[in-house]
């Protein structure tokens, strides 16, 4: 496959990246869990001449029947875009080139390559600024907010709870303290916010794996999931002290924090559905938040 | 039917049929449990089910369920018209994935138990395209240039444990003209293998069960393994030259020849890149395998001395080597 890959690369992409006559050599990734369950995707990696980076980088999977993970990511790519087309962020996201497929119909898609060394623990104040920024930019341009009461009814509609464990999450989630607005701001999350996905370029971050970029809009989900992780490798970092920042620096600075690290959990266990067959369960939803918020 | 389906694959009757599988040679079980434990999961497998074979046995085997295991496959142009002939094929690791983008696996192996976990296999994932049979690798039952693909993962170190041949080099040539000989025009031979001077060897152990055989001179290797009961020394690596120069015995064109470096293993082919390209060993070692220990550390700071990487790869743990024929 990395052959025809390879050769639509150079008749496509030619004059883009100066193929003619190059010779390109191909690394082949795929994560640990690659392989273990359905959807995965294989991840090339293509090389000109002697360069020490990437120049594409080509995504596919092993069997027709995944074609739909490479389809659904690269329409991502397209929704990501036009929001930062005309900003200085226009680099904070890969870029789409190309969506095809192979001889034997396997899908394929090629963007623009994420350069730089991987993100560590030492990067999250760049991480965090950087990202905030961003989102800055992207609420001003596409200003909307929703009631937080509504988004948790809808994600927990969406996970097909039994009636039971439905009243259980809506009733625990009542009885949190509000303490401040009702409402959070939408703004397009990239849903897999973790340091495996983000490279600290000589331009600054970079941010890739967008499958889900857009599939929530809530605000400061995003950061939940970074801070999630973070919060266990730096005490002084806290979810809802962070968070409490990050939104100051949206000019939105009463917020019912409880209530809203509830929606977020919610939706943790929203994405974790679409992964997995079996049933979420109410009881696992309350413990995660006890665990976050202790 | 299935006398059908031996004239049309085989070129010659089998000596028996264990449920289905044609059986060509003496039965010669291998494996990480014993053959009894295994007949005792196969029995598992068609009274009580997967679930409970994965319950109780899951570990016993070196059963997969994952599909990554063929990703060196990618630096083959396969195609949905491949007959592929899975060699040595135990479990099933390699020809599960590869049936699913070609259009015939033919696996075997000299064990009929191994054998038949795999058409169980085959029939839980709904792959109808594998046909498995138990041969003896120096008397296949095939007619020469059926296939478009042959793989030997794991398999042409242990060739040479035949009673055929006394050199274990001579055998492994034998095998390989056999698959030359079976390859159609044009067609691909995959093998995946360890590397002779692997830095790894220094911590582990050898094919031979002992530390540092493959280090040691043949016949150094072969009085020590005796010395230590474990018989002569057979399983055979070599360094990358050393297989060019085997393949060019058997008759392939080393300008046919390609080596691909995967890690952590040609097992588990998660990374794989050309030998050639050292640029992308550096971005790799610099950019993907960044992990915190002393060891990538170390590595990551010896990058940019010069001609480091260039040692780095002639320890590397295994290849990818794919010939064309």
């Amino acid at each position: 496959m990395i052959k025809s890959v390879v050769e639509t690369i150079r008749q496509q992409l030619s004059e883009r990246f100066a193929l003619a006559g190059a010779e390109i050599s191909v690394l082949k990734l795929s994560t640990p869990n690659s392989g273990k369950g359905p959807f995965s995707k294989v991840i090339f990696l293509l090389f000109k001449n002697s360069e020490s980076a990437p120049f594409v980088c080509v995504k596919t999977v092993r069997c027709q029947a995944d074609n739909a993970t490479i389809e659904e990511a690269y329409k991502c790519l397209e929704r990501i875009e036009p929001l930062v087309a005309k900003s200085s962020f226009i680099d904070f996201f890969p870029k789409p080139l190309l969506i095809t497929h192979d001889a034997d119909g396997i899908a394929w898609s090629a963007e623009t390559a994420c350069v730089g060394r991987r993100a560590d623990k030492h990067d999250y104040e760049q991480i965090y600024r950087s990202y905030t920024a961003e989102q800055l930019y992207l609420y001003q341009h596409h200003q909307q907010t929703a009631e937080v009461s509504e988004l948790v009814q809808r994600y927990l509609t969406d996970l097909q709870l039994s009636g039971r464990e439905y009243d259980s999450l809506m009733q625990f989630y009542r009885q949190l303290t509000v303490s401040g607005a009702e409402d959070v701001l939408l703004i397009p999350q990239h849903g897999d916010f973790t340091l495996d996905n983000i490279v600290i370029a000589p331009t600054g971050v970079q941010i890739y794996d967008c499958e889900r970029f857009g599939q929530t809009d809530v605000a400061g989900y995003d950061i939940f999931q970074l801070l999630t992780r973070w919060s266990k490798h730096d005490s002084a970092i806290t979810v809802s002290g962070q968070l409490k920042h990050y939104f100051d620096q949206l000019g939105l600075s009463e917020l019912s924090l409880p209530r809203l690290i509830f929606l977020y959990v919610v939706i943790e266990f929203w994405f974790k559905k679409q992964a997995q067959t079996e049933p979420i369960a109410a009881e696992a939803v309350i413990e995660r938040y006890r665990l976050l918020t202790s | 039917m299935i006398q059908a389906m031996i004239k049309e694959l085989y070129n010659r009757q089998p000596e028996k049929i264990v449920e289905t599988i044609p059986v060509f040679s003496a039965d010669t079980y291998w494996g990480k449990s014993s053959e009894h434990v295994l007949n005792q999961a196969l029995d598992c497998i068609q009274q009580e089910g997967w679930d409970q074979f994965y319950k109780k046995f899951g570990t016993k085997f070196d059963v997969t369920q994952e599909t990554n295991r063929a990703d060196w496959r990618f630096n083959v142009p396969l195609n949905k018209d491949f007959v592929v002939l899975d060699t040595g094929a135990g479990m099933g690791r390699i020809s599960i994935p590869l049936a699913r983008v070609v259009k015939q696996v033919v696996a075997f192996d000299s064990s009929v138990s191994r054998m038949r976990y795999l058409a169980l296999r085959a029939q839980k994932e709904g792959l109808h395209n594998i046909e498995v049979c138990v041969a003896n690798f120096f008397d296949l039952p095939f007619a020469p240039e059926s296939f478009d693909l042959i793989v030997m993962n794991g398999v042409l170190e242990w060739v040479s444990k035949t009673p055929l041949y006394k050199n274990p080099r001579q055998a492994q040539i034998v095998a390989l003209e056999i698959c030359r000989k079976l390859l159609k025009p044009g067609g691909y031979l995959y093998i995946g293998i360890e590397n002779r001077w692997a830095a790894s060897y220094l911590r582990g152990y050898d094919h031979s069960g002992l530390r540092f055989t493959s280090y040691l001179p043949r016949l150094v290797a072969s009085w020590y393994t005796r010395l230590r009961g474990k018989g002569p020394y057979d399983t055979y690596t070599y360094s990358r030259a050393g297989y060019i120069r085997l393949l060019r015995q058997a008759g392939f064109l080393p300008e046919k020849i390609s080596f691909y470096l995967p890690y952590p293993g040609y097992n588990l082919p998660r990374v794989v890149f050309p030998y050639e390209a050292l640029p992308i060993l550096k971005y790799l070692v610099t950019n993907v395998l960044t992990g915190r220990n002393t060891k990538r550390r170390l590595i990551q700071k010896l990058v940019s001395v010069p001609g480091f990487l260039r040692l780095y790869r002639w320890f590397f743990f295994s290849y990818n080597i794919i010939v064309r024929k």
